[in-house]
Order: C-alpha cells, then sequence, then structure tokens
C-alpha cells in the first residue's frame, strides 16, 4: 500500500515496482565512478541516501544485479530499471536511485563523488566534490551541512 | 577505430568489425532518466551488422506511438547495453557509457531539454532541442562529428 503520507515516492520505469521513502534524504549525491557510468549506461548515477529504517518496497520484488557482491543493487524484475543501493559498509542507509523519485528536490546532487574518473564535459554544480569516496567519518559533516542546505 | 565497450561486469562485451566514428548525444527525456538512474541517457548510432556483441543478454521490449523498442542488458548486472526500434530498422543504439572511448566522447546534441535538470549545466554551443529534432536537422547535427 502506499502512504500518501511518505516524504518520496518512487517508481521503477514500467511501474511494476514502487517504494517510498518516510525520511527526508540525509544527503544527495552524483557518482562519476566508472562503475557507475556503467551501470547507469551514461555519465555518472543519482542517489538520494535515506535512512533503511524509513524506506519500503510497496509493490513488486526487486532482483539482484551489478556485480553481486556484498553491496547490493537492486533492478525491477520486468523492465531493469537500477532502482535502489544497500551499501556493504552500512546497513543504516539505502541509496535510492534519485531519478525514479517524485520529489524534484531529491535528485539535485548536494555532493559529487568520484570526479578523477568524471567525464570531462559534465558540470553537475554540486556544492562538494571529492576525488573518491569521502570518509566515513566525513559523513556527519557533510550531512549536517545537506540538512542546512535544503531546510 | 574499432568501437569496443561492455557491461559493469564483464560477462557482455561488444566490438565493430570495422571502424567506426560515433557522435553521442545525449537524451534528457523522463524514460531515459528513469532508465539512466542519471539525469539523462548518453547514446550512439551504430549500424547492428558492424557489431559483434559476446555474452549473455536479456531483452526488453515494450511498445509506445506504434513503435516498437527493444533494449538488451548484461543478464548478469543488468547493464543496459543497446537499443534497436522499429523506427530505425538495422540501427544499433548502443547506451554510450558503456563505451571504453566515453571519456573522450562529448555528446554532439543534447534533445528533450526540456526536461532538463535545471542544477545540469551543458557545454555552451551544443545543438540542443526542447524534444526530438527532425530526422533532417538531427543527421546535420550528427554528421558535423569529426
Amino acid at each position: 500500500m502506499t502512504d500518501k503520507t511518505a516524504y518520496a515516492r518512487g517508481a521503477c520505469r514500467c511501474g511494476q515496482v514502487t517504494f517510498e521513502s518516510h525520511c527526508k534524504p540525509v544527503i544527495t549525491s552524483a557518482c562519476h565512478c566508472r562503475g557507475c557510468q556503467k551501470m547507469a549506461s551514461s555519465a555518472f548515477s543519482l542517489t538520494a541516501l535515506f535512512p533503511a529504517g524509513g524506506f519500503v518496497v510497496t509493490q513488486g520484488s526487486p532482483v539482484i544485479g551489478g556485480l553481486h557482491g556484498t553491496t547490493q543493487h537492486y533492478f525491477c524484475p520486468h523492465c531493469l530499471s537500477w532502482l535502489y543501493t544497500r551499501p556493504a559498509d552500512t546497513h543504516t542507509h539505502v541509496g535510492v536511485r534519485s531519478s525514479l523519485l517524485d520529489q524534484p528536490e531529491c535528485s539535485k546532487p548536494f555532493m559529487e563523488t568520484w570526479t578523477r574518473e568524471k567525464l570531462p564535459w559534465v558540470q553537475t554544480g554540486a556544492a562538494v566534490s571529492f576525488e573518491g569516496f569521502p570518509e566515513l567519518h566525513e559523513y556527519p559533516a557533510l550531512m549536517a551541512e545537506f540538512a542546512q542546505l535544503s531546510d | 577505430m574499432k568501437l569496443t565497450g561492455g557491461c559493469r561486469c564483464g560477462a557482455v562485451a561488444y566490438s565493430s568489425t570495422i571502424d567506426l566514428r560515433v557522435g553521442v548525444y545525449a537524451c534528457h527525456c523522463l524514460h531515459c532518466q528513469a532508465w539512466s538512474s542519471s539525469s539523462f541517457a548518453l547514446h550512439a548510432l551504430v549500424p547492428g551488422d558492424a557489431l559483434i556483441l559476446n555474452g549473455p543478454t536479456v531483452r526488453y521490449g515494450y511498445e509506445e506511438g506504434g513503435i516498437c523498442a527493444q533494449h538488451y542488458l548484461c543478464e548478469v548486472c543488468h547493464t543496459r547495453l543497446y537499443n534497436t526500434t522499429s523506427a530505425a530498422p538495422g540501427i544499433w543504439v548502443i547506451r554510450a557509457g558503456t563505451l571504453d572511448t566515453r571519456a573522450t566522447l562529448t555528446p554532439i546534441a543534447h534533445i528533450w531539454v526540456k526536461h532538463k535538470q535545471p542544477w545540469l549545466s551543458l557545454p555552451a554551443g551544443v545543438p540542443t532541442w526542447p524534444e526530438s529534432p527532425t530526422p533532417e536537422a538531427f543527421a546535420a547535427a550528427l554528421n558535423g562529428v569529426e
């Protein structure tokens, strides 16, 4: 069941899988790494990172794709849209592909990662940039800055 | 130069049998945003009979407005590799993020920019269209590829 009080709702392209978050994103980002370029078949991937406890798949049964490793990438079983990622190093958050969400402010990347592999012509306007990923201990400050900007 | 590329996990790879120069274009339509997990899709039009693809693929097909489209993806990692459409028989629409040379390719056109994400800046001087260009205008843009 879709909850009308959810903060953001999303769906794959064909609509077989739907999901929602009851919390605001803690950070939004674009990742320019070569892996994301391949997975997106484009220049970068877009993510809105949500607390895992507030994220619910409301319809459909996503399947695993990507490298089938400890970081789990979930896809629609029918149209094979890349939906969300459960990172290996934390179970507290879910990285949702923000282009699937009904909240446009979720897709504007506050942070961009792996700029050392960025396609040269791409300009996302992200407020903060990292050549790789930020260290885990840097996230609280980044999240605080994001929260301040998005309030 | 031979065109080469492949999926994220390495199960599928493709290469051209002849030298090909490709013009990459970006499509910012809402369908492409959803399927790309990004703010646009990157495409390159290639004659399908000039490409050899090895590895397991799955197909996702749909019909819209009387046009039948097929997407071909890696069966293992689900990277979208190329599309075909009944509107352009024999053409493979390669998903250019899978090209080995993607870092050297700058899009020569951006289409459906009426849905472009507002935070994304496009390089100056590149032709853009609010929706799809006419085939003639699009061919002129693509043929400008050096």
